[in-house]
Formats: structure tokens, C-alpha cells, sequence
């Protein structure tokens, strides 16, 4: 059995110009110990994802459509309270993009850190609680840590913030972390610091991660696996080697040729034509396929399912004109050369 | 080498107690692209303040074309005003939710003054056509506009006045990568057709590479190092710098330390 899975999951939006099908049937199991990493742009569903795996988004205007969450095989969607309460933070911890928003600026990092781990044991003695926020945040590499217990947020620099949220959401013991976008609000060296940090916490106290960004480089620092998402769907599901070395989808593939890479100066960026479509009224057949330079009529009438693909076993994707081997003839390189 | 467009010499700005930028002389070159590179607190975006005249100086000059503009009050900042704009690094909050496109390209065609509706208007889908727009988007509210669109509209606005110099501050780093392209691509377009002067203020080296021929690197309200973009990102020569480019993540897989 799975640590995740998620099935056929469908989530829309209501609101006052209508529904909007943010998840279009999401399918993806998650085997304990994966680096997962979920890529995707603006509006494609990743961030709703992650959320919806601990029930975050409110409902309404959130309406779960279909599908099934399941956590360690418990129904996530059918939980009360109660169990909600106990499944966040102490089976599944999560740290946000913007460290600035997380922390109350009014309290200082002790207080703050007594109250998570309140959250999880009421029966903490002081002391008890100072030697474990001290563990955590050494956990986390911050220097100074008892000292840090009486500092303000306003105190601290973006990167020591952000490791201050993911003490935090290690204060359950969980046994899965999600980061939306943990690195987008600091600068590119103290991002690889935390990004090291994050590797470091998976391999050593053997965390199951989901890494959502919409970096790939954020990505293929730390994850093993990458599930790739456009306007709801997963497009792409496969081993970090084979989607940087054969990417199948078109999507995939207008990806990463967009991306000016600071090794490649000669390749000049290629822009995907068009825009991602508005989800109140999503394109039939494969939400890609107004953009797609491979669509063929059926793209248009039939949505595609993730299949497997290419090589490998666990490589899938959710194309028809790879299925039915249009793409794979005219397999383009993973970006246009110069 | 012909005189700077626009150029600071030795200036700071202090705040309080700290030295937001410190003794830097820079220089835009016309028709030239300069790139300047920097984490949160180098003095980027102040140092793009004082050569908007925006920000006073503690020390130092700032020059327009070759003439002391230090100690100039608004009216007669025209000149500069008009020879430079900017295009912010937000364009979801760098344009008025309440105003049409056409409303936020022509008030500084307006404020120019000496054309009637018809004459504005002609402006404006001139504008907007230079930057990839069509009529269609004339009448449109900027909650209607993708991002992309909507960084299209503030460039058509920076280019209103007919400026010589456009100071673009990380234009691109609130977009996806997707319509990046489309942007930068855009940004090398309009220099070509108006021979426009670029000063790119960006944390994305990889597009500072793409976009600059030099390149500046600030920190903590110092310049650590600038010359060619080549040289500094090829072989750069302080440590600072070659921390920032070690740290940047190449799509594909990375092993961290």
C-alpha cells in the first residue's frame, strides 16, 4: 500500500462567474520515502493539490467533484475534526512559499514554537518544550538556538524564517512533508542552503516528500521522481533522469526548451504559444491541445489518460500523439538548439 | 566613447545608519544593455531609485546626458522624465484594476498634453501594436489580462513619452518561464526598432546572460564586480560572484552538497 494515494481527485472553485475544474481527475500514488516533485505554472493546480491532501482549501467555494484521498489507507475526505486535527502536522507537516506570512510577527520564535508543539501534546512540561524546540531548531541547522527562542520574526533573515517553519512542521514526527514552493521568496544562495537542508532532513529521518515549484531546478536538486501538471491534469509522471533526458509530453518539452539556462548561453528560450486556458470553461479532450503543436482531432474530443511510456516502467504520460507513436517518431531533443 | 545617457558618479544613500548604496558610479551607454545583478539588500532597487530621481543622494552626482541633474526639483526634471521610464517587476500591481488599458497607456500621453480623443487614441493602438497588442485589448480592465499581457501594457505605458532609456526592474521575474521568453524577446525587439537604452535589474542571471553585453554586480550597497557579461559570468573574478553562480539551479538534476 501506497503512504499516498490520490485518486480521480476532482476539486473546482464556485464562484460568481461560474465553476471553475481546478483538478481534473488527479491520480498519483506516493510510496513512503519518495522525493516527489510537482512542477507546473500559474493556475495549474499544484499548490490546490497540496492542500487538498491535508483539506486545507475552503470549502465552499472549495467542492470536492470526485475522487478519493487516501493517507496511510484512511479516508482523508471522510475525516472529522478530530482526525483532521491529528493528521496535520503530526503525520503530515507542511511549509509554505512566503516565510514572512507564516510567523506572527507579535510573538517571538519560543512562543511560537511552544504553540505547535502544544498543538501536539498538551501535557509538554516548560522545560520539555524548551528542549525540544532547541532540538528542532538545531534540527534545522539554525545557530544559537536558545537564544533564537527570544527573538522576533522582524529579528530574523528570510532563510532562518523559513527554516524556523520547517522546525515546525517537523514538531509532529511526520512521517510526510510538503513544501509548496519553500525557496521562491529567498535569494538563489540562501535557497540552495535550504534546499540542502530539506535533502538532508529526507535522507536522515527518512521523510516522504512532495516538493511542489515551479522551478525545475528547484526540483531536480531534490527529487527522484517529477509529476509534471497543466490546467488540472498531470500530464507527466516519471524518474527526474528520464523526464530531463526524454521528456514525452509536448508540454514537458515547451517547458523546459522556455527555460534560459545560465550552462547553455547559446540556447535561446522558446516561449510556448497561446496561454493557459480559463477553467470555468476548459478546452475539451486534452486541456493542452489549443497549444499543442502534435494535436491531432482526437486531442480535441477525447481527454488522455496517463499511460506508460518511453522506457521505463514508471514513466507516464497523458498524450494521445505519444500513444499512438506520432511524438515518439519526431521525438524532438528536450530543446531546440540555437 | 560617446557620454553616458544616463550615469550616477560616486554616489550613497543613507538610511539612518546604514549605507543603502555606497560610493557606486554607474553608467548606461546609449543603445546599450547593462544588467544589474544583486540579492535582497545589495541597493538594487535604490540605486534605480536615485537614477529615477526618486531617491536624494547622500553623496555623489547622478547625470543625464552629461549634466549635473543632483540637485534638480520636479518641474525641471521634464527632460529626465521623459527620456526615462520604468517598468516594474509586478505588473499585477503596477496597474490600476479600475483603469482600461487604453486609460493606463495614455494618461502619460495626457500629461505630454497637445493631443485630442481621436489623436490620444491613435497613440495608444500604436503603442500597443509596438508591443503585441491588438485593438481588441483597447477597452480591457487589467483583471481580464494574463500576465504577460499585462507586463505588455506596462511597456507600451514606459514607452509612451517616446523614451530614450527604459529601467526594468526584474520584468520578468513574476511571470512563468513559458511567456518569459515571450518578454525578453519583446524587451530585444523594442531596443532594435527604437534604439533604446536598457538598464535590467535582475536576480535571474541566466536571463541577465541572454539580454546584456555588461554586467554589474552589487552587494550589500557596493559594486563587487562589472565588465563584460561573458567575463563576469564566465570567469568571474571575485568569490562573491562565483558563490551567486554556483548557487543558481540549472534545469536537470543537481547533487547538493
Amino acid at each position: 500500500m501506497s503512504l499516498l494515494e490520490i485518486e480521480d481527485y476532482r476539486l473546482a472553485f464556485d464562484g460568481f462567474e461560474g465553476r471553475a475544474h481546478v483538478l481534473d481527475g488527479i491520480s498519483l500514488s506516493v510510496e513512503a520515502g519518495e522525493a516527489v516533485g510537482v512542477v507546473g505554472e500559474t493556475g495549474c493546480g499544484k499548490s490546490v493539490l497540496a492542500r487538498s491532501i491535508l483539506r486545507l482549501n475552503p470549502a465552499p467555494p472549495a467542492r470536492v467533484t470526485g475522487g478519493a484521498i487516501r493517507y496511510d489507507g484512511a479516508d482523508v475526505l471522510a475525516m472529522d475534526k478530530a482526525a483532521l486535527r491529528r493528521m496535520r502536522g503530526s503525520d503530515i507537516g507542511m511549509v509554505f512559499q512566503d516565510p514572512v506570512t507564516y510567523l506572527n510577527p507579535v510573538f517571538t520564535i519560543g512562543q511560537q514554537m511552544a504553540e505547535v508543539l502544544r498543538a501536539h501534546d498538551r501535557r509538554l512540561s516548560r522545560a520539555a518544550i524548551r528542549a525540544r524546540s532547541v532540538a528542532l531548531l538545531e534540527s534545522v541547522r539554525l545557530p544559537e538556538a536558545g537564544a533564537l527562542l527570544g527573538r522576533y520574526p522582524h529579528e530574523l533573515s528570510g532563510g532562518m524564517r523559513q527554516r524556523v517553519l520547517i522546525a515546525e512542521a517537523l514538531a509532529g514526527n511526520p512521517r510526510l512533508l510538503i513544501a509548496d514552493e519553500p525557496t521562491t521568496a529567498l535569494d538563489v544562495t540562501i535557497q540552495r542552503q535550504v534546499l540542502a537542508l530539506i535533502a538532508d532532513l529526507v535522507r536522515r529521518m527518512g521523510l516522504t516528500l512532495i516538493l511542489i515549484s515551479h522551478d525545475l531546478g528547484v526540483i531536480g536538486a531534490i527529487c527522484r521522481r517529477i509529476v509534471v501538471m497543466y490546467a488540472g491534469n498531470i500530464v507527466e509522471d516519471a524518474p527526474a533522469e528520464a523526464l530531463f533526458g526524454r521528456p514525452l509530453h509536448p508540454y514537458t518539452r515547451g517547458l523546459l526548451a522556455a527555460i534560459p539556462d545560465l550552462k547553455r548561453p547559446d540556447h535561446l528560450p522558446a516561449s510556448i504559444p497561446g496561454s493557459i486556458p480559463n477553467l470555468r470553461q476548459p478546452p475539451p479532450g486534452c486541456r493542452f491541445h489549443p497549444r499543442c503543436p502534435l494535436a491531432m482531432p482526437v486531442c480535441a474530443q477525447v481527454k488522455p489518460v496517463l499511460a506508460p511510456a518511453g522506457d521505463e516502467a514508471s514513466h507516464r504520460v497523458a498524450c494521445h500523439a505519444v500513444a499512438t507513436g506520432t511524438a515518439l517518431g519526431a521525438a524532438v531533443p528536450r530543446a531546440v538548439p540555437a | 566613447m560617446t557620454a553616458p545617457l544616463l550615469s550616477t558618479e560616486r554616489v550613497s544613500v543613507r538610511f539612518g545608519t546604514k549605507l543603502a548604496v555606497e560610493d557606486v558610479s554607474i553608467a548606461l551607454a546609449p543603445g546599450a544593455t547593462l544588467g544589474l545583478v544583486g540579492e535582497s539588500g545589495s541597493g538594487k532597487s535604490t540605486l534605480l531609485r536615485v537614477l529615477l530621481k526618486l531617491q536624494p543622494v547622500s553623496a555623489g552626482r547622478v547625470l543625464l546626458d552629461g549634466a549635473d541633474i543632483t540637485g534638480m526639483r520636479e518641474p525641471d526634471l521634464r527632460p529626465l522624465r521623459q527620456a526615462v521610464q520604468v517598468v516594474f517587476q509586478n505588473p499585477h500591481s503596477a496597474l490600476d484594476p479600475r483603469s482600461t488599458v487604453h486609460d493606463s497607456v495614455a494618461e502619460p500621453l495626457r500629461i505630454l498634453g497637445g493631443r485630442n480623443r481621436r489623436a490620444l487614441r491613435d497613440d495608444v493602438l500604436g503603442l500597443l501594436a509596438d508591443v503585441g497588442l491588438g485593438a481588441e485589448f483597447l477597452w480591457r480592465y487589467p483583471h481580464e489580462l494574463s500576465g504577460g499581457q499585462k507586463q505588455r501594457v506596462c511597456i507600451a505605458r514606459a514607452l509612451a513619452p517616446r523614451p530614450r532609456a527604459l529601467l526594468l526592474d526584474e520584468p520578468t521575474s513574476a511571470l512563468d518561464v513559458s511567456v518569459q521568453a515571450q518578454i525578453v524577446d519583446l524587451l530585444q525587439t523594442l531596443q532594435r526598432r527604437h534604439q533604446l537604452t536598457y538598464l535590467f535589474v535582475s536576480h535571474n542571471l541566466a536571463v541577465v546572460r541572454l539580454l546584456c553585453r555588461q554586467v554589474m554586480v552589487l552587494r550589500e550597497g557596493k559594486v563587487v564586480e562589472e565588465g563584460p557579461v561573458e567575463q563576469v559570468l564566465e570567469q568571474p573574478r571575485e568569490a562573491y560572484t562565483r558563490a551567486l553562480l554556483d548557487a543558481v539551479l540549472s534545469p536537470g538534476i543537481t547533487s547538493l552538497p
